[in-house]
């Protein structure tokens, strides 16, 4: 494990930020931490990067408590956190390269380290450009090679596809996929399950300070089995029709509905699938699409939210 | 090698327009300030020679000292100006950039950031100064001033920037806007300056004796003007040689300084005109003259150590918490200190 956490905890005044957080993160893997805002991710990210003090509570981090040896955690981690600091009047190639000399890298190496990691994210033809004149999308490429200019063993991103329009996002997340196959161990913290989804190795799910539920998302899905996912189309007058009964089968739960289609979750297996179907159409009900899949992200996360507040 | 901080502060800030206009804004200033100050000196350098007869040499002299005073007070102000200006935004402005956390997260450690902010506030006044050089040094081929003058100068010049730039990195530690911080370095720079000012008078009041005395004959010592900047400045030109040279410009400040050796009585004992017998400008008050308006030699009983060397050991004292409360605030993690 390159990073463990147990029992972490830290409050602001009277409001408690991390309330006992149990945290493992495999090395090389790609740890996703989902959880809305303000469940505590970045205070868990900024705890084990040495940024924040805990309150209480064991951290390691590359085997180092980041409390007692900061630089040492500082040297095996790069952090990226969910904002942008600029310095005014530098190019992304400067920007890098002031980094990396704070970053204690031998300044014999710091052009081929710029140069490569400007590669990498696909910047080096806006080396010479202003910084401030990066479109958002750029900017955080060049924040994630700013993370990478010491070549950390591990790769701390919070909220890194915030904000991002879906073509920056899709290149973030490729260039994630790539660091992981470098060998980068990633923590990746997210709002939006989407962005998790397909690059997470591991899931951790946080909310009100505490971890609901981690491991490999494979796992999470054994933990949760039986859980599916259903998805029903029906004509739009008859969809309050169909809802009334679909919510008389006790296995079914969490309902959403959009113009002529109704989704929940379903604890069952294909067979209650098709007899809630049956029972549908028996009523003469038309259904044009009935889909049963497993739970995606966002029911795993919902189920286990709701878990949670219980 | 140089702070990184330093280094990339120094490459950016002078790489800007805005430099440019304000070293070109600054070298005007002073070229305006310099050339009046160098017609003052003439006026009261020739109304108080007017009866010597020949005395080119004393009056060049005495232009000359005069001159270098009031550049020397013109730069400390500058510098009580510039650098909490500079300084104060040192690490709010990197708090207000987002670029803070970016820099604890690294290889630097606070002390590195803090002296990196606080060197790079440094060379912008560097530059002013150098920029500045021929004007200040122009006293000294007209006379009256000793390179040791000009080393005091500097030497008590930097002192302070330094003492007032590590405040002001402490401030822009401890609060959360650029405009909170410059309020509070430059209202720092007030209770320096005039603030003690209105502490000596307080102080010299409280322990006036019966008979209207502020100093007994053996003088005594005056610890508000110990941090006020001024002082220290005009101790540090005037005190190691108080016994040869003019005090030119100075004298209000160098004749407290001299009662502080010697009291109220042995002030005049010591061979001092009485301020304003001799006619001329208001400064002749704590210099010997002959009838003629030219120096003569006198002798000040040291009773104590003279103010700039207090002046040096507040600072330095100032300096050293300012900077290590500064590194506190700055170090990670946040919340442990």
């Amino acid at each position: 494990m390159i990073v463990q956490m147990v029992g972490v905890e830290k409050a602001y005044g009277s409001t408690k930020a991390a309330d006992g957080i149990d945290l493992k993160v495999p090395t090389g893997s790609v740890m996703g931490l989902i959880g809305p805002n303000g469940a505590g991710k970045t205070t868990s990210m900024q705890i084990m990067s040495s940024l924040l003090h805990r309150d209480a509570g064991e951290v390691s981090v590359a085997g180092y408590d980041p409390e007692v040896h900061g630089r040492e955690v500082r040297r095996s981690l790069g952090y990226m956190p969910d904002f942008f600091g600029v310095y005014e009047g530098l190019t992304a190639g400067e920007y890098l390269e002031f980094f990396a000399t704070v970053h204690g890298v031998k300044p014999s190496t710091v052009a081929t380290v710029v140069q490569s990691l400007l590669e990498l994210v696909g910047l080096s033809a806006k080396a010479g450009a202003d910084v401030n004149g990066l479109s958002r999308g750029m900017k955080q490429r060049l924040s994630l090679a700013r993370a990478l200019v010491h070549d950390p063993d591990l790769l701390i991103l919070d909220e890194p596809a915030s904000g991002l329009d879906p073509r920056a996002r899709f290149d973030l997340r490729t260039l994630i996929a790539e660091l992981s196959r470098m060998g980068k161990t990633v923590v990746i913290s997210s709002h939006i399950l989407s962005e998790l989804e397909g690059i997470s190795t591991h899931l951790a799910v946080i909310d009100h300070g505490r971890v609901l539920a981690q491991g490999a998302i494979g796992e999470i899905r054994e933990a949760l089995a039986g859980m599916v996912s259903v998805r029903a189309r029906v004509p739009d007058d008859r969809l309050d029709d169909a809802l009334d009964l679909l919510r008389t089968f006790g296995q079914a739960s969490d309902f959403s509905t959009e113009r002529g289609l109704v989704r929940f979750g379903l604890t069952g297996d294909e067979d209650d699938s098709a007899a809630m179907l049956a029972a549908v159409v028996t009523t003469g009900i038309p259904v044009y699409e009935w889909r049963t899949e497993s739970a995606g992200l966002e029911e795993l996360f919902l189920q286990i939210t709701d878990g949670g507040d219980d | 090698m140089l702070n990184p901080i330093t280094r990339r502060e120094v490459k950016t800030r002078f790489r800007t327009g805005r430099s440019a206009v304000t070293v070109s804004v600054w070298l005007l200033f002073v070229g305006v300030a310099g050339y009046l100050i160098f017609r003052i000196a003439q006026g009261f350098a020739s109304d108080r020679f007017r009866f010597s007869g020949g005395s080119g040499v004393l009056a060049s002299a005495y232009m000359g000292s005069m001159m270098f005073e009031l550049l020397t007070l013109l730069l400390l102000s500058a510098v009580l100006l510039v650098v909490p200006t500079v300084s104060a935004l040192a690490i709010v402005g990197e708090r207000e950039r987002l670029t803070l956390e970016l820099l604890q997260v690294s290889q630097l450690g606070a002390r590195q950031v803090v002296l990196g902010k606080l060197a790079s506030s440094l060379a912008y006044l560097l530059l002013l100064v150098v920029a500045v050089a021929p004007i200040l040094t122009l006293p000294l081929l007209i006379g009256g001033v000793t390179l040791l003058d000009v080393g005091a100068a500097i030497g008590m010049t930097t002192a302070t920037a330094v003492m007032v730039g590590a405040v002001s990195i402490f401030i822009s530690s401890a609060v959360r806007t650029s405009r909170a911080a410059v309020a509070l370095s430059l209202l720092f720079v007030a209770l320096i300056s005039v603030g003690t000012l209105l502490a000596m008078a307080g102080e010299l009041f409280a322990f006036q004796s019966d008979d209207g005395q502020f100093f007994p004959r053996s003088g005594r010592e005056v610890v508000s003007v110990w941090a006020n900047p001024y002082f220290g400045m005009v101790s540090a030109i005037e005190e190691p040689l108080l016994s040869r040279r003019d005090a030119g410009a100075f004298t209000p400040a160098t004749e407290l300084l001299i009662r502080r050796q010697s009291g109220d009585a042995g002030f005049f004992a010591s061979g001092f005109t009485e301020p304003g017998f001799v006619d001329g400008p208001f400064i002749e008050g704590a210099v010997p003259v002959d009838e003629f308006g030219a120096q003569q030699q006198a002798t000040i009983t040291q009773r104590r150590g003279p103010v700039w060397v207090r002046t040096l050991a507040v600072y330095t004292v100032l300096t050293i918490v300012a900077l290590w409360a500064a590194g506190r605030r700055v170090a990670v993690p946040r919340g442990k200190f």
